[in-house]
């Protein structure tokens, strides 16, 4: 049989790369940021995503000194066997959390506004099997449909747009910074919870990527086209229905999407939105999914995906997902006021600790050179 | 094998207990209105639903029978009100679905006592949209409901497109769910709704509309009347076709003049902390209808019509501000602009805006050009020679 | 001129070979002493020379078969282009693909595939053009063949396949000799079986079921158009069931007011729920196709008035079934056939029974669920090496060209990069055609 090496275009990076920001941050990350500081979420969303530029830099020029190898492998060279160990078990549990809570987005969108009556396990069940169908097939096949996930967001902002072109006020945003500029940069840090995972993301699938001069450009043009998405959909969302009424809701897009139509005729099509934005989500679970049994598989040096690790996994992200899910009071209280805390540190502080390993690793290779 | 089997389980598993959220299509009852009432313990809920027989273009089997209300009117009572949509099933044998909605009426009684629970519910619930349309009406809800309108088969369609017919009269409001709760919510600003009242004056009651309500706090507090709404629409800049009749300069008698275009922006500014505003208007209007025998198409005169426009203008606008002052109610919503012109002093006098209120100034300036007139001279009629 | 050899003839083993070399004039002789290939060339049909006192035998070659004469394509119509079709005998065909390309480079090498019935398979590609890894691992999946009997074409593409579980065909197959010849420039290889008339192309790549010859021929918009009608139309023949139940059954609030209320009025009065009445009207049309396939002509046309006209519109006045539900079953069935390839086309009618079975227990995100498996599963699908789902994959522009929207024929100038050889230009460039300039020199005319 023909074996290639996994890998993955340019162009496809960059989709996937578009894929994980924007779909939870337009639903709970848009109420969240309401209530921190309404009117000015679209510019703390710009702040947000020119903060992650600089350390995506710095995540990739760190990859790259390590060709073929993932963080959890280069990890262990760079911070020793043992800190290795435990930066593969960090990763680990943080990506496997994330993803379960982007299904858990999903699942709460059904549960509490298509269909409320179908039980909570057996829509997590389902919708846990398709992104473990998506894992047993690889990255490959995940970078694949992240391009159709692509164009359905292409289509869903096009939508949105023209649906809400009759409704729009712009007086709803104005005045710019009302909040204080300094309450405006420290919400910016709210957003990264939302979208900072793609720094560790980009570390997970550096090696996979085709092209490595031009990694940086396509990573940088998918955090920005990501980021221009949700900042868009934060413009018209104030400008549609206003920061109060958006702050008063737990998941506002499915009141915008409700509140705007297409004609008398295509009206209420908020299933048909959630319809184009199932695909992200989806490409997002599974790619998170996809890093935490990578990285999980590397850790333990297991070699070969066979079905018992992901029969296992499965299980064990239902269980999660459903404890995590069932009561959304805990769930909105863990995500508006916990979960900071331990995604910013991951986030921001790996890069910059490799980086300082990397330097000293140097120093200490040409004081031995010498 | 063992994906198959495994995706065989799964599949059989979701039909196990049967379809959780089915519901055929011609079990459902499509509630397109819905009043609500006060009663002694609590809401009266009256829900207007269509009934599916008079929508279908085939002939059953059965033979017409005479013609039949094509709505169905349920009503009961609760001490909440889900509570009282809840005890509706138990004299509807459809399930009442709510998302087809058009229209909320409530009552002026129900408006004038404690609001905060209507509004929490439609909030809350995912079945409802946030683009209803509200109404308050001074009778009872109920009975609005129940007239059959003249020329559409649902009294909810006919509210929905009467109210949103302001555009041609100029004379009433129209408002949605969203943008009530947005000026709901905001401390400031009242929320206008729209009012409905029954006209009783002819054989068959008529539903129209006429001037809007201006909620204070949570409670509905005035009636605008119709030239007030009208001054309302001039701010808000919501004035699109409708028509104003001013008295012609020289005769003293009615010229009908067409709305085509309005463009209105507030400036303000604040002397210390007293705030001024100037609402500026610019109008576009035609001539559509004469009683003088001025000829218009002269400039000159054609300006005096505009200035005695600018004047009705003005006249309105002012009547409202004043009933604005005068109930301390903000529902031009000029807090909003003074916040985003300036947005420091507006941090400091925010907590005072009602006494501020009462104290600001505001300035009407009104520029109008007719550029239509329609005719070349005017329909006078040629003397008989004697 | 015999005369004068058998004349210096001196033994038997010198007639011999004289008979080898000059008897026989007009076709090939041969000389053998194994009997495994005596008995092969017999039941080949060859004629087999004993001669007294000589251990070896001659071959002389025979074989002729009584063939069809080359007719019409039965499966594949089009309205322009040529009109022969392949027929059972692999020279013929083997003959047919030789007058359009003349070229050396075509090569064709041949197997004998069953043990019992000893097919004739050839393989057909262009040297230079296809890809050496497509031609080698061909080579090496048919020399893996080890079965009693070959009788058609379908045989052979289920023992190659990569993946053999799924319900997408991973190669396509086809009888006109134009459409074989267009793959073969294109740098694919080409499988022909003997005894049957239809030639297998590999590699496959989905879209190509959705085009058809008559796209090339046509000029450029109208072939584009009728490719974006094809596409909706396989999307139509996949989802519009299940979105019917979905939409009726669960999102009522989706349909605008007064279409819902006109389809609950025409719901008044039916037993089943929607899910069974789709389901039933569903298998009844999947046994009225059957059976139109295995009728005679002459009762064809009864067929399918009875089964249009008496069970719909029967079904309808008498109650059991809805009107929008046959207008939707119709829809369907005629999305259905307007795919040219009938293998693609019947993968979508039979992924629809278990996408209504996903649309009835959860409305549109069981049919989500349902679509992202299909594409997922699409998504990893390769077909010799080259992705199933190319070039719609590689998120570049090319995703507009060659499967929707086609190029005119000025424009093609490189092969499809994933199939063949890289960068093989196949037309010279500036070939757009256009009214003479003014200046002699200048000549832009193609």
């Amino acid at each position: 049989m023909m074996q290639k090496k996994e890998t993955i275009s340019n162009n496809q990076f960059r989709d996937i790369l578009i894929c994980i920001m924007w779909p939870t941050t337009i639903t709970y990350g848009s109420g969240i940021l309401a209530r921190k500081i309404g009117r000015d979420m679209w510019i703390s969303g710009i702040i947000g995503v020119l903060t992650i530029i600089p350390f995506v830099l710095l995540i990739i020029y760190i990859g790259q000194n390590f060709p073929g190898k993932t963080v959890v492998q280069y990890g262990q060279d760079l911070l020793g066997r043992v800190l290795g160990k435990v930066l593969g078990v960090v990763l680990t549990l943080y990506f496997f959390i994330i993803s379960s809570s982007s299904i858990l987005i999903y699942i709460h969108h059904l549960t509490d506004f298509l269909l409320p009556q179908t039980p909570f396990l057996v829509l997590t069940a389902l919708h846990v099997f398709v992104i473990s169908y998506l894992v047993w097939k690889g990255p490959e096949v995940i970078a694949r449909t992240s391009v159709i996930a692509f164009g359905a967001g292409i289509i869903f902002y096009f939508l949105v747009f023209m649906a809400s072109l009759s409704e729009i006020h712009i007086n709803r945003i104005t005045p710019f910074f009302d909040s204080g500029v300094a309450n405006v940069f420290k919400s910016s840090l709210k957003v990264d919870t939302f979208i900072g995972a793609s720094q560790v993301l980009i570390a997970m699938i550096l090696p996979m990527v085709h092209d490595q001069k031009k990694a940086f450009c396509s990573a940088a043009s998918g955090l920005l086209i990501g980021g221009s998405f949700f900042i868009f959909y934060f413009i018209v969302e104030l400008m549609v229905m206003g920061p109060h009424v958006v702050a008063l809701m737990r998941i506002p897009s499915m009141d915008f999407v409700r509140s705007i139509q297409i004609t008398e005729y295509f009206h209420r099509f908020e299933s048909f939105m959630v319809a184009l934005w199932y695909w992200s989500i989806m490409i997002e679970s599974g790619i998170l999914a996809t890093c935490s049994l990578s990285a999980f598989m590397q850790t333990t040096g297991i070699k070969k995906k066979n079905p018992f690790i992901i029969i296992v996994f499965a299980l064990m992200m239902i269980t999660l997902t459903f404890y995590l899910g069932h009561n959304r009071v805990l769930y909105l209280n863990l995500r508006e006021h916990i979960w900071p805390y331990f995604s910013l540190p991951v986030d921001f502080g790996l890069p910059l600790l490799l980086f300082l390993a990397l330097v000293i690793r140097k120093k200490l290779h040409m004081i031995k050179s010498k | 094998m063992r994906k198959i089997a495994l995706g065989l389980i799964l599949i059989l598993s979701l039909l196990q207990t049967g379809c959780w959220n089915a519901r055929e299509i011609d079990e459902l009852a499509f509630v397109l209105s819905i009043g609500l009432d006060k009663t002694d313990y609590g809401f009266k809920v009256t829900a207007e639903i269509a009934s599916p027989e008079t929508y279908s273009k085939t002939p059953s089997g059965s033979g017409t029978t005479q013609k039949a209300k094509p709505f169905w009117i349920v009503t009961s009572t609760g001490k909440t009100i889900f509570e009282a949509i809840r005890n509706m099933a138990s004299i509807s044998s459809r399930r009442i679905f709510w998302s087809h909605i058009k229209v909320i009426i409530i009552s002026e009684q129900l408006a004038r006592s404690n609001t905060l629970e209507i509004f929490d519910f439609f909030s809350r619930n995912p079945e409802l949209r946030l683009r209803t349309l509200i109404a308050v009406t001074p009778g009872e809800a109920e009975k609005v409901l129940d007239v059959v309108p003249v020329m559409e088969k649902n009294p909810a369609i006919y509210l929905e497109k009467i109210i949103k017919n302001k555009n041609l009269t100029g004379k009433s409001y129209d408002i949605m769910l969203k943008d009530f709760i947005e000026d709901y919510l905001d401390p400031n600003v009242g929320p206008v709704t729209s009012r409905i009242i029954i006209d009783k004056s002819k054989s068959q009651p008529i539903v129209k509309t006429s001037g809007a309500y201006v909620f204070d706090d949570n409670k509905v507090s005035t009636v605008l009347t119709e030239e007030q709404t009208r001054g309302l629409l001039w701010i808000k800049n919501k004035i699109n076709e409708s028509v104003i009749v001013v008295n012609c300069p020289y005769d003293d008698m009615p010229v009908t003049l067409e709305i085509k275009k309005s463009k209105s922006s507030i400036k303000s500014y604040l002397d210390g902390e007293v705030p001024h505003f100037t609402i500026n208007l610019k109008v576009d209007a035609t001539i559509t209808e004469q009683s003088c025998l001025t000829n218009f198409n002269d400039m000159e005169k054609l300006s005096k019509l505009e200035k005695a426009l600018e004047k009705s203008i003005c006249k309105d606008i002012q009547s409202t501000i004043i009933t604005a002052k005068d109930i301390n109610t903000d529902f031009p919503g000029l807090s909003l602009t003074l916040h985003s012109q300036h947005r420091k002093e507006w941090n400091q006098i925010s907590s005072k805006w009602d006494q501020l209120f009462k104290d600001s100034k505001v300035n009407i300036a009104a520029k109008v050009t007719i550029h239509h007139v329609s005719l070349a001279k005017p329909l006078e009629p040629i003397k008989m020679q004697k | 001129m015999l005369n004068d050899r058998l004349s210096s003839v001196k033994n038997t083993n010198e007639f011999f070979q004289m008979i080898t070399e000059y008897g026989l004039p007009n076709t090939y002789v041969k000389q053998e002493s194994d009997i495994n290939n005596i008995v092969n060339e017999l039941i080949d049909g060859n004629t087999i020379l004993l001669l007294d006192k000589i251990d070896k035998v001659l071959i002389v070659g025979s074989s002729g078969w009584k063939d069809r004469a080359i007719s019409e394509p039965t499966s594949e119509n089009s309205v322009r282009g040529p009109k022969d079709s392949f027929t059972e005998n692999i020279e013929n065909n083997t003959a047919l693909i030789r007058r359009h390309i003349k070229s050396p480079d075509l090569r064709i090498e041949s197997f004998k595939i069953g043990t019992k019935t000893k097919t004739m398979v050839s393989m057909a590609y262009l040297e230079g053009v296809a890809k050496e890894e497509i031609i080698e691992e061909v080579r090496e999946r048919l020399g893996r063949i080890k079965i009693d009997g070959i009788l058609e074409s379908g045989y052979i593409e289920e023992l190659i396949e990569d993946t053999p579980l799924s319900i997408f065909p991973q190669i396509e197959h086809s009888e006109r000799p134009d459409k074989i010849s267009a793959s073969i420039l294109e740098g694919r290889v080409a499988i022909l079986v003997d005894t049957t008339p239809y030639v297998l192309i590999v590699p496959t790549i989905f879209f190509q079921f959705i085009q058809s010859v008559d796209d090339y021929y046509q000029r450029f918009p109208i072939g584009s158009f009728a490719r974006l009608i094809r596409i909706i139309a396989y999307f139509i023949s996949l989802i519009l069931p299940s979105m019917y139940i979905a939409l009726t059954s669960f999102h009522q609030e989706m349909i605008p007011t007064t279409l819902a209320l006109a389809i609950a009025a025409s719901r008044e009065g039916v037993p089943f729920p929607s899910i069974g009445e789709a389901f039933m009207m569903e298998f009844t049309f999947e046994i009225l196709m059957e059976a139109g396939l295995r009728l005679p002509k002459q009762a064809g046309q009864a067929v399918s008035i009875v089964g249009g006209l008496v069970i719909g519109q029967a079904a309808v006045q008498a109650g059991i079934v809805s009107q929008a539900m046959v207008i939707v079953v119709a829809l369907t069935g005629i999305s259905s056939f307007s795919i040219p390839a009938f293998n693609a086309s019947s993968s979508g009618r039979l992924l629809r029974f278990p996408l209504m079975i996903l649309a009835a227990a959860l409305g549109l995100p069981g049919i989500l669920a349902g679509v992202s498996i299909i594409i997922i599963h699409l998504n990893s699908l390769h077909s010799f090496g080259v992705s199933y789902m190319e070039p719609f994959i590689s998120a570049d522009k090319s995703i507009i060209e060659d499967p929707v929207f086609r190029n005119p024929w000025w424009k093609i100038n490189r092969l499809p990069g994933y199939i063949a050889r890289k960068k093989i230009v196949r037309e010279a460039p500036n070939m757009k055609p256009g009214p003479k300039s003014d200046s002699t020199e200048k000549d832009d005319n193609s």
